[in-house]
Protein backbone atom coordinates (compact mmCIF):
# COMPACT_ATOMS: atom_id res chain seq x y z
CA UNK A 1 0.00 0.00 0.00
CA UNK A 2 3.23 2.22 0.68
CA UNK A 3 3.85 2.02 -2.84
CA UNK A 4 -0.16 3.08 -3.93
CA UNK A 5 0.30 5.83 -1.44
CA UNK A 6 3.74 7.19 -3.23
CA UNK A 7 2.03 7.04 -6.80
CA UNK A 8 -0.57 8.61 -6.34
CA UNK A 9 1.34 11.26 -3.98
CA UNK A 10 3.76 11.63 -7.03
CA UNK A 11 0.38 12.11 -9.25
CA UNK A 12 -0.95 15.01 -7.58
CA UNK A 13 2.62 17.17 -6.93
CA UNK A 14 3.65 15.95 -10.01
CA UNK A 15 0.88 18.50 -11.81
CA UNK A 16 2.37 21.72 -9.75
CA UNK A 17 6.25 20.42 -10.19
CA UNK A 18 6.13 19.84 -13.40
CA UNK A 19 5.05 22.94 -15.19
CA UNK A 20 7.28 25.04 -12.68
CA UNK A 21 11.01 23.30 -13.53
CA UNK A 22 9.06 24.02 -17.45
CA UNK A 23 9.42 27.42 -16.58
CA UNK A 24 12.24 27.43 -14.40
CA UNK A 25 14.19 26.13 -17.43
CA UNK A 26 12.69 28.63 -19.82
CA UNK A 27 13.20 31.45 -17.84
CA UNK A 28 16.74 30.47 -17.20
CA UNK A 29 16.56 29.87 -21.24
CA UNK A 30 15.55 33.43 -21.65
CA UNK A 31 18.13 34.87 -19.05
CA UNK A 32 21.23 33.46 -20.21
CA UNK A 33 20.48 33.71 -24.15
CA UNK A 34 18.49 36.98 -23.94
CA UNK A 35 18.75 38.84 -20.76
CA UNK A 36 22.64 38.35 -20.20
CA UNK A 37 24.43 39.40 -23.13
CA UNK A 38 22.00 42.42 -23.57
CA UNK A 39 23.71 43.83 -20.01
CA UNK A 40 26.01 45.84 -21.87
CA UNK A 41 26.67 49.75 -21.65
CA UNK A 42 26.01 50.03 -25.10
CA UNK A 43 22.33 49.65 -24.64
CA UNK A 44 19.91 52.42 -23.40
CA UNK A 45 19.11 52.43 -19.85
CA UNK A 46 15.56 51.30 -20.46
CA UNK A 47 17.42 47.71 -21.98
CA UNK A 48 19.58 47.16 -19.32
CA UNK A 49 17.36 47.93 -16.62
CA UNK A 50 14.87 45.34 -18.06
CA UNK A 51 17.84 43.03 -18.23
CA UNK A 52 18.92 43.56 -14.41
CA UNK A 53 15.16 43.20 -14.07
CA UNK A 54 14.99 39.21 -15.55
CA UNK A 55 18.91 38.28 -13.91
CA UNK A 56 16.66 39.36 -10.40
CA UNK A 57 13.84 37.42 -11.29
CA UNK A 58 15.74 34.52 -11.91
CA UNK A 59 17.66 34.62 -8.89
CA UNK A 60 14.16 34.69 -7.17
CA UNK A 61 12.91 32.17 -8.59
CA UNK A 62 16.24 30.06 -7.90
CA UNK A 63 15.67 30.98 -4.40
CA UNK A 64 12.23 29.66 -4.82
CA UNK A 65 12.81 26.54 -6.23
CA UNK A 66 14.92 25.63 -3.57
CA UNK A 67 11.80 26.18 -0.99
CA UNK A 68 9.27 24.69 -3.71
CA UNK A 69 9.29 21.08 -2.04
CA UNK A 70 8.61 22.45 1.04
CA UNK A 71 5.92 24.57 -0.06
CA UNK A 72 4.26 22.08 -1.76
CA UNK A 73 5.10 19.21 0.67
CA UNK A 74 2.92 21.69 2.94
CA UNK A 75 0.09 22.91 1.03
CA UNK A 76 -0.15 18.97 0.22
CA UNK A 77 -0.24 18.17 4.13
CA UNK A 78 -2.35 20.45 4.65
CA UNK A 79 -5.61 19.53 1.76
CA UNK A 80 -5.18 15.98 1.80
CA UNK A 81 -4.75 15.16 5.62
CA UNK A 82 -6.22 18.09 7.18
CA UNK A 83 -8.73 19.16 4.87
CA UNK A 84 -11.83 18.07 2.92
CA UNK A 85 -9.05 15.57 1.39
CA UNK A 86 -8.37 14.16 5.00
CA UNK A 87 -12.06 12.18 5.17
CA UNK A 88 -11.06 10.15 2.43
CA UNK A 89 -7.20 10.08 3.07
CA UNK A 90 -7.67 9.02 6.43
CA UNK A 91 -10.35 6.17 5.90
CA UNK A 92 -8.04 4.46 3.44
CA UNK A 93 -7.00 1.03 3.93
CA UNK A 94 -3.86 1.94 5.09
CA UNK A 95 -2.03 2.91 8.62
CA UNK A 96 -0.79 6.67 9.55
CA UNK A 97 2.47 6.02 9.44
CA UNK A 98 2.14 4.93 5.98
CA UNK A 99 0.59 8.01 4.93
CA UNK A 100 3.40 9.82 6.55
CA UNK A 101 6.00 7.88 5.22
CA UNK A 102 4.29 8.21 1.44
CA UNK A 103 4.41 12.29 1.97
CA UNK A 104 7.87 12.30 3.54
CA UNK A 105 9.42 10.06 0.79
CA UNK A 106 7.59 11.92 -2.04
CA UNK A 107 9.04 15.11 -0.58
CA UNK A 108 12.72 13.95 -0.33
CA UNK A 109 12.48 13.04 -4.13
CA UNK A 110 11.58 16.32 -5.23
CA UNK A 111 14.04 17.74 -3.07
CA UNK A 112 16.60 15.94 -5.01
CA UNK A 113 14.66 16.84 -8.84
CA UNK A 114 14.72 20.30 -7.75
CA UNK A 115 18.74 20.11 -6.77
CA UNK A 116 19.56 18.59 -9.35
CA UNK A 117 17.70 20.95 -11.90
CA UNK A 118 19.34 23.91 -10.06
CA UNK A 119 23.09 22.45 -10.47
CA UNK A 120 21.83 21.81 -14.29
CA UNK A 121 20.25 25.37 -14.82
CA UNK A 122 24.04 26.42 -12.89
CA UNK A 123 26.08 24.32 -14.85
CA UNK A 124 24.48 25.95 -18.22
CA UNK A 125 24.80 29.38 -17.37
CA UNK A 126 28.07 29.29 -16.64
CA UNK A 127 29.40 27.13 -19.75
CA UNK A 128 26.73 27.48 -22.36
CA UNK A 129 28.70 28.94 -25.72
CA UNK A 130 32.03 27.70 -24.20
CA UNK A 131 34.36 25.54 -25.40
CA UNK A 132 34.34 22.88 -22.62
CA UNK A 133 37.10 20.18 -22.46
CA UNK A 134 37.33 18.77 -18.84
CA UNK A 135 38.34 15.73 -20.09
CA UNK A 136 40.50 15.68 -23.36
CA UNK A 137 43.01 18.28 -21.59
CA UNK A 138 41.46 19.80 -18.14
CA UNK A 139 41.51 16.73 -16.22
CA UNK A 140 43.60 13.90 -16.49
CA UNK A 141 40.94 10.80 -15.13
CA UNK A 142 43.32 8.19 -16.02
CA UNK A 143 45.96 9.51 -13.86
CA UNK A 144 43.55 10.30 -11.20
CA UNK A 145 42.15 6.62 -10.92
CA UNK A 146 45.70 5.27 -11.12
CA UNK A 147 46.62 7.49 -8.08
CA UNK A 148 43.56 7.27 -6.23
CA UNK A 149 44.21 3.12 -6.76
CA UNK A 150 47.90 3.38 -5.77
CA UNK A 151 46.89 5.10 -2.34
CA UNK A 152 44.28 3.15 -1.30
CA UNK A 153 46.20 -0.04 -2.09
CA UNK A 154 48.75 1.54 0.49
CA UNK A 155 46.25 2.47 3.16
CA UNK A 156 42.92 0.49 2.36
CA UNK A 157 41.52 2.71 5.45
CA UNK A 158 41.32 5.83 3.56
CA UNK A 159 39.69 4.40 0.67
CA UNK A 160 36.89 3.74 3.53
CA UNK A 161 37.10 6.46 5.64
CA UNK A 162 36.92 8.89 2.22
CA UNK A 163 33.34 6.25 1.77
CA UNK A 164 32.20 7.17 4.76
CA UNK A 165 32.42 10.57 5.29
CA UNK A 166 30.67 10.72 1.82
CA UNK A 167 28.11 8.59 2.69
CA UNK A 168 27.79 10.30 6.38
CA UNK A 169 27.50 13.61 4.66
CA UNK A 170 24.57 12.39 2.48
CA UNK A 171 22.81 10.73 5.21
CA UNK A 172 23.02 14.19 7.44
CA UNK A 173 21.57 15.72 4.21
CA UNK A 174 18.80 13.67 3.78
CA UNK A 175 18.04 13.52 7.25
CA UNK A 176 18.32 17.47 7.99
CA UNK A 177 15.81 17.88 4.63
CA UNK A 178 13.77 15.56 6.70
CA UNK A 179 13.51 17.35 10.03
CA UNK A 180 12.49 20.40 8.06
CA UNK A 181 9.76 19.12 6.60
CA UNK A 182 8.62 17.46 10.07
CA UNK A 183 8.93 20.56 11.46
CA UNK A 184 5.78 21.56 9.27
CA UNK A 185 3.98 18.49 9.58
CA UNK A 186 4.20 18.67 12.99
CA UNK A 187 3.29 22.63 13.13
CA UNK A 188 0.20 21.98 11.27
CA UNK A 189 -0.92 18.68 13.13
CA UNK A 190 -0.88 20.54 16.44
CA UNK A 191 -2.13 23.77 15.10
CA UNK A 192 -5.11 22.22 13.42
CA UNK A 193 -6.58 20.31 15.82
CA UNK A 194 -8.21 23.31 17.23
CA UNK A 195 -10.95 24.99 16.10
CA UNK A 196 -9.96 28.63 16.24
CA UNK A 197 -6.75 30.78 14.55
CA UNK A 198 -5.44 27.36 12.71
CA UNK A 199 -3.50 29.05 10.53
CA UNK A 200 -2.32 31.65 12.68
CA UNK A 201 -1.08 29.20 15.64
CA UNK A 202 0.81 27.01 12.81
CA UNK A 203 3.00 29.70 11.77
CA UNK A 204 3.55 30.70 15.36
CA UNK A 205 4.16 26.86 15.95
CA UNK A 206 6.74 26.71 13.08
CA UNK A 207 8.84 29.38 14.30
CA UNK A 208 8.86 28.10 17.60
CA UNK A 209 9.79 24.51 16.54
CA UNK A 210 12.12 25.49 13.78
CA UNK A 211 13.93 27.79 17.06
CA UNK A 212 14.07 24.59 18.75
CA UNK A 213 15.62 22.53 16.19
CA UNK A 214 17.84 25.23 15.59
CA UNK A 215 19.30 25.48 19.24
CA UNK A 216 19.87 21.59 19.36
CA UNK A 217 21.44 21.92 15.86
CA UNK A 218 24.02 24.45 17.56
CA UNK A 219 24.24 22.55 20.95
CA UNK A 220 25.21 19.72 18.55
CA UNK A 221 27.90 21.63 17.07
CA UNK A 222 29.25 22.93 20.20
CA UNK A 223 29.29 19.91 21.89
CA UNK A 224 30.64 17.42 18.96
CA UNK A 225 32.05 20.27 16.99
CA UNK A 226 34.63 20.45 20.22
CA UNK A 227 35.35 17.19 20.90
CA UNK A 228 37.05 16.86 17.54
CA UNK A 229 40.40 16.93 18.05
CA UNK A 230 41.43 16.42 14.35
CA UNK A 231 39.08 17.90 11.72
CA UNK A 232 40.17 16.60 8.33
CA UNK A 233 43.45 13.46 8.85
CA UNK A 234 43.10 11.50 5.52
CA UNK A 235 46.41 10.06 6.74
CA UNK A 236 44.92 8.91 9.91
CA UNK A 237 41.17 8.58 9.21
CA UNK A 238 39.25 11.92 9.01
CA UNK A 239 38.02 10.71 12.70
CA UNK A 240 37.09 14.10 13.78
CA UNK A 241 34.86 15.10 11.33
CA UNK A 242 33.03 11.86 10.64
CA UNK A 243 32.41 11.67 14.33
CA UNK A 244 31.31 15.30 14.34
CA UNK A 245 28.90 14.13 11.68
CA UNK A 246 27.45 10.68 13.37
CA UNK A 247 26.53 13.07 16.91
CA UNK A 248 24.52 15.53 14.44
CA UNK A 249 23.09 12.55 12.70
CA UNK A 250 21.97 11.19 16.20
CA UNK A 251 20.88 14.38 17.29
CA UNK A 252 18.98 14.92 14.32
CA UNK A 253 17.24 11.66 14.12
CA UNK A 254 16.05 12.14 17.77
CA UNK A 255 14.38 15.41 16.74
CA UNK A 256 13.23 14.16 13.66
CA UNK A 257 11.51 11.07 16.07
CA UNK A 258 9.92 13.36 18.44
CA UNK A 259 8.66 15.73 15.63
CA UNK A 260 6.96 12.56 13.49
CA UNK A 261 5.58 11.53 16.75
CA UNK A 262 4.15 14.42 17.68
CA UNK A 263 2.58 14.83 14.37
CA UNK A 264 1.46 11.04 14.89
CA UNK A 265 -0.25 11.62 17.97
CA UNK A 266 -2.48 14.50 16.56
CA UNK A 267 -3.46 12.97 13.71
CA UNK A 268 -4.38 9.75 14.91
CA UNK A 269 -5.77 11.02 18.20
CA UNK A 270 -6.60 14.73 17.66
CA UNK A 271 -7.65 15.14 14.01
CA UNK A 272 -9.99 17.65 13.63
CA UNK A 273 -11.49 17.64 9.93
CA UNK A 274 -14.29 20.43 10.62
CA UNK B 1 -21.30 -12.24 13.63
CA UNK B 2 -22.27 -8.71 13.86
CA UNK B 3 -21.09 -6.02 11.63
CA UNK B 4 -20.92 -3.65 13.46
CA UNK B 5 -20.31 -3.87 17.38
CA UNK B 6 -19.92 -0.97 19.61
CA UNK B 7 -18.84 -1.65 23.27
CA UNK B 8 -18.74 0.85 26.38
CA UNK B 9 -17.75 3.63 23.75
CA UNK B 10 -16.52 6.83 24.97
CA UNK B 11 -15.90 9.90 23.70
CA UNK B 12 -15.32 13.78 24.40
CA UNK B 13 -14.23 16.44 22.61
CA UNK B 14 -12.24 18.92 25.35
CA UNK B 15 -14.93 18.89 28.14
CA UNK B 16 -18.03 18.59 26.44
CA UNK B 17 -18.96 14.54 26.78
CA UNK B 18 -20.35 13.18 22.83
CA UNK B 19 -20.55 9.49 24.46
CA UNK B 20 -20.15 7.33 27.29
CA UNK B 21 -20.74 4.26 27.91
CA UNK B 22 -23.16 3.82 24.20
CA UNK B 23 -23.39 -0.17 23.26
CA UNK B 24 -24.36 -0.48 19.73
CA UNK B 25 -24.89 -4.12 17.67
CA UNK B 26 -26.00 -4.03 13.65
CA UNK B 27 -26.44 -7.59 12.02
CA UNK B 28 -25.67 -7.48 8.35
CA UNK B 29 -29.00 -7.19 5.36
CA UNK B 30 -30.17 -4.22 7.07
CA UNK B 31 -30.10 -0.27 6.05
CA UNK B 32 -30.26 1.42 9.45
CA UNK B 33 -30.98 4.86 9.82
CA UNK B 34 -28.68 6.85 12.43
CA UNK B 35 -31.19 9.52 13.10
CA UNK B 36 -31.34 12.33 15.50
CA UNK B 37 -31.35 16.21 16.07
CA UNK B 38 -28.09 18.51 15.25
CA UNK B 39 -25.46 17.40 17.95
CA UNK B 40 -26.67 14.24 18.81
CA UNK B 41 -23.41 12.79 17.86
CA UNK B 42 -24.53 10.95 14.75
CA UNK B 43 -21.33 11.95 12.40
CA UNK B 44 -18.85 11.87 15.48
CA UNK B 45 -20.34 7.75 15.65
CA UNK B 46 -19.59 7.47 12.32
CA UNK B 47 -16.16 9.34 12.18
CA UNK B 48 -15.48 7.12 14.82
CA UNK B 49 -16.66 3.59 13.06
CA UNK B 50 -14.08 4.77 9.69
CA UNK B 51 -11.09 5.94 11.95
CA UNK B 52 -11.35 9.47 11.16
CA UNK B 53 -11.44 10.01 15.08
CA UNK B 54 -10.11 7.48 18.10
CA UNK B 55 -12.78 6.76 21.29
CA UNK B 56 -11.45 7.54 24.70
CA UNK B 57 -13.36 4.53 26.22
CA UNK B 58 -14.42 1.69 24.39
CA UNK B 59 -13.88 -0.34 21.58
CA UNK B 60 -15.55 -0.35 17.98
CA UNK B 61 -15.34 -3.82 15.90
CA UNK B 62 -16.38 -4.18 12.25
CA UNK B 63 -16.83 -7.72 10.56
CA UNK B 64 -14.81 -8.64 13.98
CA UNK B 65 -11.97 -6.59 13.42
CA UNK B 66 -10.16 -3.27 15.12
CA UNK B 67 -10.69 -0.02 13.66
CA UNK B 68 -7.71 0.12 11.32
CA UNK B 69 -6.51 -0.88 8.02
CA UNK B 70 -8.40 -4.19 8.27
CA UNK B 71 -11.66 -2.66 9.05
CA UNK B 72 -11.23 0.34 6.77
CA UNK B 73 -10.92 -2.42 3.87
CA UNK B 74 -14.59 -3.70 4.36
CA UNK B 75 -15.92 -0.13 5.28
CA UNK B 76 -17.40 2.08 2.41
CA UNK B 77 -17.55 5.96 3.90
CA UNK B 78 -19.68 8.62 2.15
CA UNK B 79 -17.94 11.78 4.33
CA UNK B 80 -20.59 14.81 4.61
CA UNK B 81 -19.00 17.07 2.24
CA UNK B 82 -16.54 16.45 -0.89
CA UNK B 83 -13.82 14.92 -0.02
CA UNK B 84 -12.33 13.84 -3.82
CA UNK B 85 -9.35 15.87 -4.61
CA UNK B 86 -11.38 18.66 -7.15
CA UNK B 87 -7.74 18.37 -9.81
CA UNK B 88 -9.01 15.22 -10.18
CA UNK B 89 -11.10 13.49 -13.21
CA UNK B 90 -14.15 11.18 -12.49
CA UNK B 91 -11.56 8.16 -14.26
CA UNK B 92 -8.65 9.28 -11.90
CA UNK B 93 -10.87 8.84 -9.03
CA UNK B 94 -12.07 5.47 -10.08
CA UNK B 95 -7.96 4.84 -10.07
CA UNK B 96 -7.75 5.82 -7.08
CA UNK B 97 -10.50 3.92 -5.43
CA UNK B 98 -9.62 0.61 -7.63
CA UNK B 99 -6.11 1.02 -6.44
CA UNK B 100 -6.69 1.22 -2.50
CA UNK B 101 -9.92 -0.91 -2.05
CA UNK B 102 -9.89 -4.74 -3.18
CA UNK B 103 -13.60 -4.51 -3.20
CA UNK B 104 -14.36 -1.83 -5.74
CA UNK B 105 -16.31 -2.37 -8.64
CA UNK B 106 -14.88 -0.11 -11.85
CA UNK B 107 -17.57 -2.26 -13.99
CA UNK B 108 -20.36 -0.88 -12.30
CA UNK B 109 -18.77 2.39 -11.23
CA UNK B 110 -18.30 3.46 -15.09
CA UNK B 111 -21.64 2.32 -15.82
CA UNK B 112 -23.17 4.57 -13.36
CA UNK B 113 -20.75 7.52 -14.57
CA UNK B 114 -22.60 6.66 -18.07
CA UNK B 115 -25.94 6.51 -16.98
CA UNK B 116 -25.56 10.02 -15.32
CA UNK B 117 -24.50 11.25 -18.62
CA UNK B 118 -21.09 12.35 -17.03
CA UNK B 119 -17.81 12.10 -19.13
CA UNK B 120 -15.19 10.41 -17.55
CA UNK B 121 -12.88 12.66 -18.55
CA UNK B 122 -14.45 16.01 -17.00
CA UNK B 123 -12.52 17.37 -13.75
CA UNK B 124 -14.21 17.14 -10.53
CA UNK B 125 -14.25 21.02 -10.08
CA UNK B 126 -16.21 21.59 -13.22
CA UNK B 127 -18.63 19.59 -12.04
CA UNK B 128 -22.06 20.89 -10.52
CA UNK B 129 -22.36 20.59 -6.56
CA UNK B 130 -25.34 17.93 -6.99
CA UNK B 131 -23.02 16.08 -9.48
CA UNK B 132 -20.39 15.78 -7.20
CA UNK B 133 -22.43 13.89 -4.72
CA UNK B 134 -23.65 11.73 -7.04
CA UNK B 135 -20.20 11.21 -7.96
CA UNK B 136 -18.83 10.45 -4.84
CA UNK B 137 -21.98 8.30 -3.95
CA UNK B 138 -21.33 6.36 -6.96
CA UNK B 139 -17.81 5.56 -5.99
CA UNK B 140 -19.47 4.66 -2.04
CA UNK B 141 -21.42 2.35 -3.51
CA UNK B 142 -19.46 0.56 -6.55
CA UNK B 143 -17.67 -1.05 -3.31
CA UNK B 144 -18.79 -4.43 -2.59
CA UNK B 145 -18.07 -3.33 1.64
CA UNK B 146 -19.63 -4.92 4.64
CA UNK B 147 -20.74 -1.79 6.26
CA UNK B 148 -21.63 1.54 4.48
CA UNK B 149 -21.27 4.52 6.31
CA UNK B 150 -23.06 7.07 4.85
CA UNK B 151 -23.32 10.49 6.46
CA UNK B 152 -26.17 12.55 5.59
CA UNK B 153 -26.31 11.31 2.17
CA UNK B 154 -29.37 13.62 0.98
CA UNK B 155 -28.47 16.80 2.47
CA UNK B 156 -28.42 20.50 0.96
CA UNK B 157 -29.38 18.59 -3.00
CA UNK B 158 -32.87 19.30 -4.95
CA UNK B 159 -35.49 16.30 -4.20
CA UNK B 160 -34.50 15.47 -7.72
CA UNK B 161 -31.06 14.35 -7.03
CA UNK B 162 -32.32 12.66 -3.52
CA UNK B 163 -34.46 10.58 -5.37
CA UNK B 164 -31.49 8.99 -7.43
CA UNK B 165 -29.14 8.77 -4.24
CA UNK B 166 -31.79 7.10 -2.50
CA UNK B 167 -32.05 4.79 -5.62
CA UNK B 168 -28.04 4.39 -6.09
CA UNK B 169 -27.95 3.30 -2.65
CA UNK B 170 -30.89 0.87 -2.61
CA UNK B 171 -29.91 -0.82 -5.97
CA UNK B 172 -26.21 -0.85 -5.07
CA UNK B 173 -25.63 -1.91 -1.94
CA UNK B 174 -23.90 -5.24 -1.16
CA UNK B 175 -27.39 -7.09 0.01
CA UNK B 176 -25.15 -9.08 3.16
CA UNK B 177 -23.55 -5.38 4.31
CA UNK B 178 -25.54 -3.20 6.49
CA UNK B 179 -25.84 0.71 5.73
CA UNK B 180 -26.10 3.02 8.21
CA UNK B 181 -27.38 6.33 6.87
CA UNK B 182 -27.11 9.34 9.01
CA UNK B 183 -29.51 12.24 8.61
CA UNK B 184 -32.46 14.58 9.76
CA UNK B 185 -34.26 14.54 6.32
CA UNK B 186 -36.66 11.30 7.97
CA UNK B 187 -39.41 11.79 5.66
CA UNK B 188 -36.79 11.24 2.14
CA UNK B 189 -35.31 8.33 3.74
CA UNK B 190 -38.11 6.75 5.80
CA UNK B 191 -39.26 4.26 2.87
CA UNK B 192 -35.54 2.60 2.57
CA UNK B 193 -35.47 1.75 6.24
CA UNK B 194 -35.29 -1.30 7.42
CA UNK B 195 -34.34 -0.33 11.14
CA UNK B 196 -33.77 2.88 12.74
CA UNK B 197 -31.80 4.54 15.66
CA UNK B 198 -32.61 7.71 17.74
CA UNK B 199 -29.83 9.16 19.01
CA UNK B 200 -29.85 11.99 21.37
CA UNK B 201 -27.11 13.48 23.24
CA UNK B 202 -25.09 10.86 22.68
CA UNK B 203 -27.66 7.99 23.88
CA UNK B 204 -29.46 5.80 21.87
CA UNK B 205 -33.18 6.25 23.28
CA UNK B 206 -34.62 3.85 20.47
CA UNK B 207 -33.77 1.10 18.44
CA UNK B 208 -36.42 -0.86 16.47
CA UNK B 209 -37.45 -2.22 13.08
CA UNK B 210 -39.14 0.28 11.27
CA UNK B 211 -42.28 -1.80 10.30
CA UNK B 212 -42.83 -2.89 14.16
CA UNK B 213 -42.39 0.61 15.34
CA UNK B 214 -44.65 1.89 12.84
CA UNK B 215 -47.38 -1.03 13.86
CA UNK B 216 -46.61 -0.19 17.59
CA UNK B 217 -47.20 3.44 17.34
CA UNK B 218 -49.57 3.94 14.49
CA UNK B 219 -47.15 6.61 13.07
CA UNK B 220 -45.01 7.38 10.54
CA UNK B 221 -41.04 7.42 11.26
CA UNK B 222 -40.95 10.99 10.76
CA UNK B 223 -43.93 12.02 13.25
CA UNK B 224 -42.31 9.90 15.82
CA UNK B 225 -39.09 11.79 15.42
CA UNK B 226 -41.14 15.05 15.89
CA UNK B 227 -42.85 13.63 19.00
CA UNK B 228 -39.72 12.38 20.52
CA UNK B 229 -37.26 15.19 19.97
CA UNK B 230 -40.50 18.15 19.98
CA UNK B 231 -38.50 21.39 21.34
Amino acid sequence: MLGKLIKHEFKATARIIWPMYAGMVVLALITRLAAMPLLDSQHSFFINAISILIIFLFGLCMIALAFMPLIISAVRFKKNILGSEGYLTMSLPVNTDQVLCSKMITSLVWYFASALLGLAIILMMVFWGQDIQLFSGGIDLKGFFEEAARLSAENKKIIWNVVLLITEFVVDGVILINLGTLIVYASYSIGYSVNKHKSLLTVVLFFVLFHISNWVCVLGIFIFGRQSQRWIDFMTGVNGLQSFLAGMLLLMLISSAVLYFITRFFITRKLNLE
Amino acid sequence: METLKCSGLGKRYGSTRVFENLNLELEGGHIVGLLGPNGSGKTTLIKLCCGLLTPDAGEIKIGGEKIGPKSKAITSYLPERMALAEWMTAAQAMDYYADFFEDFSRSSATEMIHSLGLDENQSIKTMSKGTKEKLQLILTMSRKAKLYLLDEPIGGVDPATRDYILNTIINNYNPEATVLISTHLISDVEQVLDQVIFLREGKIILQSDVDDLRMERGKSIDEIFREEFRC
